[in-house]
Order: structure tokens, then sequence, then C-alpha cells
């Protein structure tokens, strides 16, 4: 049976940075993800790397974490970071000595925070209100999570790790107070594997009690919805906040060719609760207007709901703070196993860094923290590739860092490669062939999730054929099974905005599925 | 007699198959004929027109009677597997076409029932048509085996990647890019070739033609969207109506009507440069729905283009089986059902609830006669025919 010192369960951001982490210090490292990377809180949040504004006034130790965090992610993970800076923005209604407070708490936190005037601020941002009151400038900017947890996973990779996702951990078996075996079923294949951990981490985000009661523990958890709705194009040129207490709505992140809009705080039940309300959608969009009033008349392709795993079970949403908690169940009976909970995006690696800490305690390892130093990818190749060539290779390196190298390659080597895919995105063929080729990719949306294809506003009316043909060429799948369930996935997310253009978009797309392709009596009535 | 068109139609973005029935679901075997399921088929018109059966197979078959022999006058022979005894079904569609989807091959040609090897013939660099996965979805929509594709590279995109079948046709009607299709074919073991869609209106028919000559094998057309056969059978429709006597006006945009009472007189139309006023005796709006511009949206429901009317959201066919599942959600279906307001003959009816004796509406501009829906071209013909009978002997 194989055996490995760490085995890690979840492949979000915090799980792909503990891996990481752990396979620069020289530890043998297995990761299980039951889905694809980054398909829980991690892909489903804003993209916001905070430069911990939001939490000066309410919840100063995550401000002061991300403060820090901020820093050293744009220093190590540049290429899927764009620097945009950030902007609190206080409108004539909202509450005057906000501004005071949150300059404080901004000063006592050590967040970088100049307040501007209404004019200068009105010149940075041409779209703003001409509510605007008061007006705070910051160091937030747009990350893409999507590509950071694929930098951390590679990056693992390539120091020795074994990162799989679609593996689904189903028992742990314990005796004398350790999990000596995890059992877990590899979806691929519908069989069943094991593995001999010493240590095992549990960084399922929203599912981390889940995990835990398979060891015969609990995590008390708090389980909040978020929705955000994605709007096509760029509304703002920097990360905009509302300068008030964090509420719903205040958040406008411009992201690749979108802007995203969010969020709501809402107390859910079940982890797998991502259905999309239209009333948050409108609270949205209302909340978003007083900001940006343009935003009435921007197209809403899609929303989407996240599921933040929350510390604490008692208050409500908002008022939990986002800070994250290392859990080491020695004391509860289980000496081997460590639970990552709460936290955020920005504070990845901070989190990976602390459970690590403690991992290599519990391993008797020596071995120092190196990742808030050293980069994730090259930067060196990325700077080179900067200066020297036109924008889809900066395009590429944003999406892909170090691995664009290949990626180019394949695009370039033969004359399909070139050919565009997805006009919305402007992703070729060579992009969806490399990753379909690989051992990770099993359904249309990891393709997404790695190219950005079928992203843009016509939410792949046209490509997903493209796409299916790519994936045709490395997968035994039928290629009805892979675009019904990507359809079906989709259409989660669009639902909820079918109104104005995207209703228009929605219709053109029954027109080409139903009337052109018959997709509704191929998929057996199950397209939608 | 005028025309009155702004941009691309839902036609020419179709697959160019008129289908004059609705056949259930998928049927590869030659079609049967027995009265339950031409009752089935001809009751989408039947509940929709309010017309008996037997009259309604009499318009289809004056509709077929008309456009067939017009329509091959102007380089687009139409085929069709027809019942003659019953004249209530006609399949026309174009013979050198069918879908990537089985349904579309049943055009009389193409019997795929027959024991012949069929392969798929894709052009490297070309948009729209990859025979891998054409075969695949053949495969597993028809259960048959041994469909292959392949690939082959044509000079007039060699070094290109990319292009679109309308570039292709540009080009190949002035160059002998099927002598190169040609020999690409002859290679091929099958019987039965489908390549994509690349020759225009005018070369059609005959380059067509010469390769099933020259190759001795059966040639067709995988119809895929957005793509050739749709805009030949535009173009095709536009050179009848011509010939025919009617005046094309392109490039306009209906944006007002002028009406008293029960009577309309005129419509304010909008080109690029200028508004003007058109008078008439008749007229009849084809102006489509959602898809081909006829409707607008207006925040959350679709809305008339034309001010004084009526939009009518949500009736469908009765009869067509449409599944909750498969129109995803009530916004979505009610959108795609929307067109405008009409009485029982196809009259228009305005806002304030007049209905306006001399406009019509016909085609995919009624409420529910919208292709996702199940209603084809053929369906949408047929609402003109007879809203046009309407208009005529209304005198």
């Amino acid at each position: 049976m194989p055996k490995t010192e760490v085995l890690i369960v979840g492949g979000g951001v915090t799980g792909a940075g503990i891996a990481r982490d752990l396979a620069l210090r020289g530890t043998s490292v297995m990761l299980l993800e039951k889905e694809d990377f980054s398909t829980g809180a991690t892909g489903r949040s804003h993209g916001m790397l905070h430069s911990g504004g939001r939490y000066a006034v309410k919840d100063p130790e995550s401000a002061m974490d991300c403060a820090r965090e901020g820093v050293i992610l744009k220093r190590i993970a540049s290429y899927c970071i764009e620097d945009t800076g950030g902007l609190f923005i206080g409108i004539e209604d909202d509450d005057p000595t906000y501004v005071d407070r949150f300059l404080r708490g901004c000063a006592e936190t050590g967040v970088q925070a100049k307040e501007i005037t209404t004019k200068e601020a009105l010149s940075l941002e041409p779209r703003l209100s001409s509510r605007v009151s008061s007006s705070v400038e910051v160091l937030d900017a747009s990350i893409d999570p999507f590509a950071l947890t694929l930098g951390n996973v590679e990056d693992a990779r390539d120091c020795g790790a074994e990162i799989l996702n679609y593996r689904v951990v189903q028992r742990f078996l314990v005796q004398e107070g350790r999990i000596q075996e995890v059992i877990f079923e590899n979806l691929r294949n519908g069989s069943r594997e094991s593995v001999r951990p010493e240590v095992v981490v549990n960084a399922s985000g929203a599912w981390v009690d889940n995990v835990a009661s398979l060891a015969g523990l609990r995590i008390p958890m708090s389980i909040d919805k978020g929705t955000l709705v994605v709007f096509n194009g760029r509304l703002v040129n920097r990360l905009i906040n509302r300068l008030r207490m964090p509420s719903d709505g205040d958040i406008i992140v411009p992201s690749h060719s979108a802007s995203i809009v969010g969020t709501t705080s809402d107390r859910v039940d079940s982890v797998e609760d991502f259905v999309v309300d239209r009333s948050d959608v409108d609270l949205l969009i209302s909340e978003g207007q007083s900001m940006v009033p343009d935003l009435r008349h921007a197209r809403a392709i899609r929303a989407y709901a996240g599921v933040r795993p929350l510390l604490g079970g008692r208050k409500e949403g908002r008022d939990i703070s986002r800070t994250y908690r290392v859990i080491d169940h020695e004391e509860e009976g289980i000496d081997n196993l460590v639970s990552i909970v709460g936290g955020k995006l920005t504070t990845y690696r901070l989190m990976a860094e602390k459970t690590s800490d403690l991992i290599m305690c519990k391993l008797g390892s020596a071995g120092h923290c190196i990742t808030a130093s050293e980069p994730i990818s090259n930067p060196m190749a990325a700077k080179t590739v900067r200066d020297l060539l036109a924008f889809p290779l900066i395009r590429m390196n944003r999406k892909y860092g170090d691995e664009q190298t290949d990626i180019i390659a394949g695009c370039t080597s033969s004359l399909r490669g070139k050919e565009i895919l997805c006009t919305c995105e402007e992703v070729l063929r060579g992009e969806a062939e490399y990753f379909c080729s690989r051992e990770d990719v099993m359904r249309l949306s990891d393709v997404m999730r790695r190219t950005r294809i079928g992203m843009g506003y016509c939410q792949a009316g046209l490509c997903i054929f493209d796409m299916a043909s790519v994936m045709m060429e490395h997968s035994n799948q039928e290629p009805l099974d892979l675009i019904g369930h990507y359809l079906r996935e989709r259409w989660k997310g669009v639902e909820p905005v079918l109104f104005g253009s995207q209703l228009r978009q929605e219709v053109f797309k029954r027109y080409l599925y139903d009337g052109v392709y018959h997709l509704e009596s191929l998929l057996g009535g199950e397209a939608r | 007699m005028a025309v009155i068109g702004r941009a691309t139609t839902a036609t020419a973005l179709s697959t160019g198959c008129v289908t004059l029935y609705r056949p259930p679901g998928i049927v590869l075997s030659p079609l049967r004929t027995d009265f339950e399921m031409l009752n089935r088929l001809v009751s989408p018109f039947n509940s929709i027109v309010g017309q008996e059966p037997e009259s309604i197979a009499g318009a289809l078959n004056e509709l077929r009677g008309f456009l067939m022999p017009r329509l091959e006058e102007q380089g687009l022979p139409m085929s069709g597997d027809f019942n003659q005894s019953h004249c209530l079904i006609s399949n026309i569609g174009s013979p050198y076409s069918c879908s990537i989807n089985p349904r579309y091959s049943e055009n009389g040609r193409l019997d795929l029932s027959e024991r012949k090897t069929i392969a798929l013939l894709g052009f490297l660099g070309l948009r729209g048509f990859d025979p891998d996965l054409a075969a695949s979805i053949f495969k597993s929509a028809v259960g048959r085996r041994g469909i292959r594709a392949y690939w082959t590279q044509i000079p007039e995109i060699r070094e290109r990647y990319d292009v679109s079948p309308s570039e292709v046709a540009a080009r190949s009607d002035h160059s002998p890019v099927e002598e190169h299709i040609g020999r690409s074919i002859k290679e091929l073991d099958e019987e039965i070739i489908g390549i994509p869609p690349i020759f225009g209106l005018s070369q059609y028919q005959k380059k067509m033609g010469h390769l099933e000559r020259d190759t001795g094998k059966r040639i067709f057309e995988v119809v895929t969207p957005l793509s050739l056969p749709g805009h030949r059978l535009q173009t095709a429709l536009e050179r009848v109506a011509a010939r025919e006597g009617c005046r094309l006006l392109k490039g306009l945009t209906a944006i007002d009507m002028e009406f008293s009472g029960n009577h309309a007189s005129s419509v304010t139309v909008r080109s690029r440069s200028r508004e003007q006023r058109i008078t008439f005796s008749k007229m009849i709006l084809a102006s489509g729905n959602l898809v081909s511009g006829g409707l607008v949206t207006n925040v959350d429901e679709p809305d008339q283009i034309v001010p004084p009317l009526q939009a009518d959201t949500g009736r469908m066919p009765s009869t067509l089986s449409v599944s909750d599942t498969s129109l995803g959600s009530q916004a979505l279906r009610s959108a795609m059902t929307t067109g405008i307001r009409t009485d029982a003959d196809f009259h228009v009816v305005c806002k304030k609830g007049e209905v306006l004796d001399n406009v019509f509406v016909a085609g995919s501009a009624l409420s529910g006669f919208s292709l996702p829906t199940g209603v084809g071209l053929g369906g949408v013909m047929f609402t003109s025919w007879i809203a046009a009978e309407n208009a005529m002997e209304e005198g």
C-alpha cells in the first residue's frame, strides 16, 4: 500500500498552498480533491486580493494578516495578480463618521490608506456616482483564484508532491488514536484506493466538518453563502469598496474581461447550496448601482454563489471573524489529524505556513517555510515575455505563469493549435489541447477553469462544441455527455440573470442548441 | 409589393432545411404514413391556425408546389420524401445537405439505414465542422457504427487558420477547389462522404454535382450552425421574391406605425442616414422574434420593436412535446415563445386592443413560432402562406 508523510484532503487554494509549502520543505505529500481544484469557496470568490481595508474597523486581526500577505502575494504570485489598486468610497447617505474610523483602523493595522478628494476619485474612476462624498485609496488588487491554485499545484508537483483531483475520501481507518489508512474513490474509473499517511490535513473548506466526522470528530462551522454577479466588460479600473461597515453589494472587482459585483451573506444549512436566488441578484445590482450607476445598463452574464466556511457557530455571517484557526485534534484523541478552518483567499499562504509548521512538528522534521520569498513560477521568464511579446502572450502569461512556454509551443506547432476556439476570451485551440491532454482534466468545466474558455458573455454558446471536439482526442467519454454536463453546470449561473441582453443571448443559444443541433433530443431532454 | 429587411435573418443563420412537418423525435426509417401520425404531425399548425387538417394539407401542398420549382430555378433544388396520396407531408431539404444531427439526414437522399459506409471529411483550418465530433454524435445518436472521420487540407486555407465557410465560398467560386476535395475523397474507401458546406448558391449545384460525378460517390453537406445552407436558402428566396416582382428594401428598421381606428396607413422606417414613411394598403409583419431582432428585450421581458403593437408572451404550441426541463425556466420559455399579439386570422393587435384589419403577422414573429420550440422554417413559411392568403382574400 502506498505511503505518504502527509495526506491533504481538499484541493482549494489552502490545500494546494499547504502541499506546496510542505513539498518545498522536502516532505512527501499527497493531496486528494473530490472534484476539480478550486471548485469550492476558492473558485467562487471575488478574486480579490485584500489590502486589509475591508476588515480594518471590524476585524483588525484579519486586516493585519491581509495587509502583510497582500504584499507577499504580489511578489510571489505576480503572474496571476493584476495590481489594480483599490478605492473605498462613501456615498452621501453613508455614515460620515466612518471615514475617520476607517482611516484610524487602517493606521492601527498597518493597512496603507490615503484619503483623496472626490474630484480625484472621479478622475480615477469616471463611472463613479456623482453622490460620492469621501474616497480612500488602498492597495487592493484583482487575483485569479484558479491560476493561483493551479500555480501552487504545479509547483508542489515539481517538488515531488502527488496532487490528485476527482478523488473522494470515503473512510479513515482509525486505530490507537491515529488515522492509519485513508480509503478513497477514484472518480475516473470508480476504483477504490488507499494510502497510509503519517499525518492527515483536513483542508476541505466548507466541507471540513464532513471530513472530520470520518474520524468521529466535529468541527462547529457556520456555512455562509455569498452570491456574486458577473458583468460583461470592465466597468471600473480598480477594486471599488463601499466606505461603510461591510454589507451586501459593496464590492466591484475588475477581473479579466469582466466585472464581478458582490456579495451577499446568508446563513445556509448545506454546503452544497450553490443555488442563486434572483432576489440576491436584484439586491446586488441595486446596491452596486449606488456606487456605479452604469451598472444598471451593464450586461449581467452570470451569477454564482459560494459557501464560505466560517469559524464559530452562533454569530451571523458578517459578524463572524474572517480569521482562521489551525486545529490539532490530538486533544480530541486523534494524534495525526490537523484541520485548517476559516480564513481568506488573501491569507491562504499564511494559513498554509502555520498549518505546515504544526505538521513539521508532528513529523519531528526540520525544514523552514520558504513560501513567503519563493515565487510561484519563474517571474524572470514572465518578465522576458512581457518585454518582448505581444498581447496574446501577456494574456497567456497572466493565465498560466511558467506553464505558458509549453502552451505557446502547442499553439504554434500546428495549424489547428492557432484556431481561436473561444472568441469572447480569445482562447486558442492549443491552450485547450494542452490541458485536455493532462491527467487532471476530466470535464469541460475543468478546461474552462484553466483557460477561461467559455467564461465570456456568450457562456460557451459556440465554443462548447469545439471544447468537446478537443476533449474527445484525449478522452473516451461521449461528447454528448460532456456537453450535457457542462450545460447543466453553466445553466445554474445563467438562469438568475435572464434579463436584458443575456436573455436574448440565451434565446439565441437555444436557437442553436435546440433548433439547429437538436441537443434537446440528443441529450434526452437534459440539456437544461 | 415590397419587402423591408433590417439585417441578417434567422433564416440565414439556420440549417436551411425546410420541413413541412415535425417529425416526432429522431426518425431514421423511411416515413410511415399512418393517419395517427399524420394527425400528430399536422396538429401544431392545426391548433394555431384553427383550420381543419384537410385545408391545412391543401395549403401545405400549395406552398410546396409554389416553392420547389422556383427555388430550383434559382439553383437550390429541394428534395424530399413525399407521399403524394396524402400530400400532407413534405420534407424538402436540399439534396446535398444534412446535419450533424441525424434528424436532418432523413431527406430521401441519404438513407442511413442502407448498409453503405459513410465517412465525414473535415478541412483543416475551416471553422465550424469537426468530423470527429460529428461522427461521434452520429454514432451515439443513431447507434450506427463505422462512420469514420478524416481530415484534409485544401489550398484555399492552407496557410491560414480559423477560416469561415463563407470566406472559402467566396474564393471557391473562382478556384478549382473541388478538384482538391475530389482527390481527397477518391482516396477514401467509404461510399457516402460528408463534407462541410463551402459552396455559395451560384456554384452549389454545379460543384456538388461535379464532385459526385468525378468521385463516383454520394456527397452530402454536413449542416453546421451559422453556415452556408441557411444563407443559400435566404438568397434563393430573395431572388424568387424579386423575380415575382417584389421590391427588396434592405437595411431598414421599422420604428413606428401610423393608424387610425382599425386601419393602418403607413410605417416609418429608418435607415442609417434617414427616416422615411412608407404607405401601404396591406402589411405583413414577418419581423421575427428575439433571435432575429423583431423583438427587443425590455429589461425583464421581450417587447415589440414597433411601438403601437402588443407583445404576446408564452403561447406554446399545445401539441409540441417540449418538456419543462428542455427549455430551462419560465423566463427563457416565455422569452422564446413571445411574439406579436394577433387574432385568430393573424391580424395584429395594438397596445390598446384595436385589431388592425390590414396588418398581419407571420412567421416567427407569431407567438410560439420559434425554432427552439420545435417550429422550423417549414412552420414559419406555412404561416406566411396563410397570412398572405388572408391578406389577399380580404381584398
